[in-house]
């Protein structure tokens, strides 16, 4: 961190490849489209670079940078374009392995996957940004609430809401 | 664990998330790009910051947080400048928060009571903010892209004070008139500031940024205009605050 805030490349672009997957996946639950998720993160690297020497010493630097990279992907999602619902894997949908159940059991398994899922994105979006980010990607309350924009107390709360509107929904 | 939320972790593995692409070469060649050139005011500008202009007390009281002798102060209206020997670090902060809370500007009237005015042809701020007991903060631009912020309080306000502290050698002090009225030009090395609350605990804040400051006195208002501003540029905007 250090030698990248004094301006070496290598440093910031091993920076970059350490957290080039989660802010490209925290930009793509906001923007739902990988080519704008892409170019958020893109741009939110070179803000990030170019604004190294306001980043507070000792600070974490995912906080930080995943505001950069929410901001980002909040301004692209305000253009039209085609919006992804979140899907499982293919190879989730038949697991394996010597406890593999039967096919029945391995239908039941997939359907409820996908269920859980379908509850998850019919939330309202506030409580399914929250849930996807600490679970999803598994950020941290004070990396949520820079992603969101809000306090950790509010992550907190709100996320408490969605667990429970989930729960209701499963019931 | 409840037993919901570990279903939804493992579910995380599960998810088809589109393949993260590889930024390192590309981010550097974008960086290896010369920096745009900045424009006018009103396209681009720096990353500003929003300093507190609040009430100014009967007594100027430096607290233990100030700490370094008092030198010299300039008070307009709802503000002090404060110049001491020795300036603590400038720590950026790591948000807008100290602004206060967001509000829409409707909200902000009423909470702040007073109405705010207006940057004539700069558009709807991009965000608004106010904080207790009455200052309301126009924020133009978002997070490292803040162009420009202006903060308004209501002079009347006799709760409190605010004072910025200046290094005693790299920040340039100008009294001036702004629009007929008193004004105070910060320029040159960063400043920071602090405050002392209505409940009489002192506060020195971090700072978003620290950058030239114009403070001035419009009616019965105190405004601070921050943004990376020639010295005509500050002065034309405030012409344009009405």
């Amino acid at each position: 961190m250090e030698r990248a805030r004094r301006g070496d490349g290598d440093a910031f672009a091993a920076l970059v490849r350490a957290n080039q997957e989660i802010a490209f996946r925290t930009a793509y639950l906001i923007t739902r489209n990988a080519a704008d998720a892409e170019d958020a993160a893109q741009e939110a690297f070179v803000k990030a670079y170019r604004a190294l020497h306001r980043f507070r010493r000792g600070a974490p630097l995912r906080p930080w940078l995943l505001r950069i990279v929410a901001n980002e992907a909040r301004n692209r999602r305000r253009s039209a374009g085609r919006r992804d619902a979140l899907a499982l894997r293919a190879a989730a949908e038949a697991p394996s392995g010597d406890a593999a159940p039967s096919p029945e059991g391995r239908a039941i398994a997939a359907d409820e996957r996908r269920r859980l899922l379908s509850l998850v994105e019919a939330l309202p979006e506030d409580q399914r940004l929250v849930v996807t980010c600490r679970t999803f990607l598994d950020l941290s309350e004070q990396e949520t609430a820079s992603v969101l924009g809000v306090r950790p107390g509010t992550v907190k709360s709100r996320f408490s809401r969605a667990l429970d509107r989930l729960r209701e929904a499963d019931a | 664990m409840p037993e919901l939320e570990t279903r939804l972790r493992a579910l995380a593995g599960e998810l088809a998330f589109p393949d993260t692409p590889a930024l390192a070469d590309v981010v550097a060649l974008r960086l290896a790009e010369p920096t745009p050139q900045r424009r006018r005011w009103a396209l681009r500008l720096a990353v500003a910051l929003a300093v507190l202009v609040a009430a100014i007390g009967a007594t100027l009281a430096l607290s233990p947080g100030a700490r370094s002798a008092f030198l010299e102060w300039l008070g307009i209206r709802s503000a002090v400048v404060v110049r001491v020997e020795e300036l603590p670090p400038v720590t950026p902060a790591d948000s807008l928060e100290f602004l206060g809370e967001q509000v829409s500007l409707e909200e902000a009237r009423r909470r702040a009571g007073f109405e705010p005015l207006q940057l004539e042809g700069a558009g709807p701020p991009d965000a608004v903010y106010v904080k207790e007991p009455g200052m309301i903060s126009f924020v133009y631009g978002r997070d490292l892209d803040v162009r420009l912020i202006l903060s308004q309080v209501n002079g009347a306000i006799d709760r409190g004070f605010v004072f910025k502290k200046v290094g005693a050698g790299g920040t340039l002090v100008e009294e001036l008139t702004v629009d007929g009225g008193r004004g105070l030009l910060l320029t040159g090395e960063p400043h920071g500031f602090a405050y002392v609350a209505p409940d009489g605990s002192f506060h020195d804040e971090r700072l978003y940024l620290a950058r030239d400051v114009l403070l001035w006195e419009r009616g019965p208002l105190t405004l601070r205009l921050e943004g990376e501003l020639t010295r005509d540029e500050a002065l034309a905007l405030a012409g344009r605050v009405g």
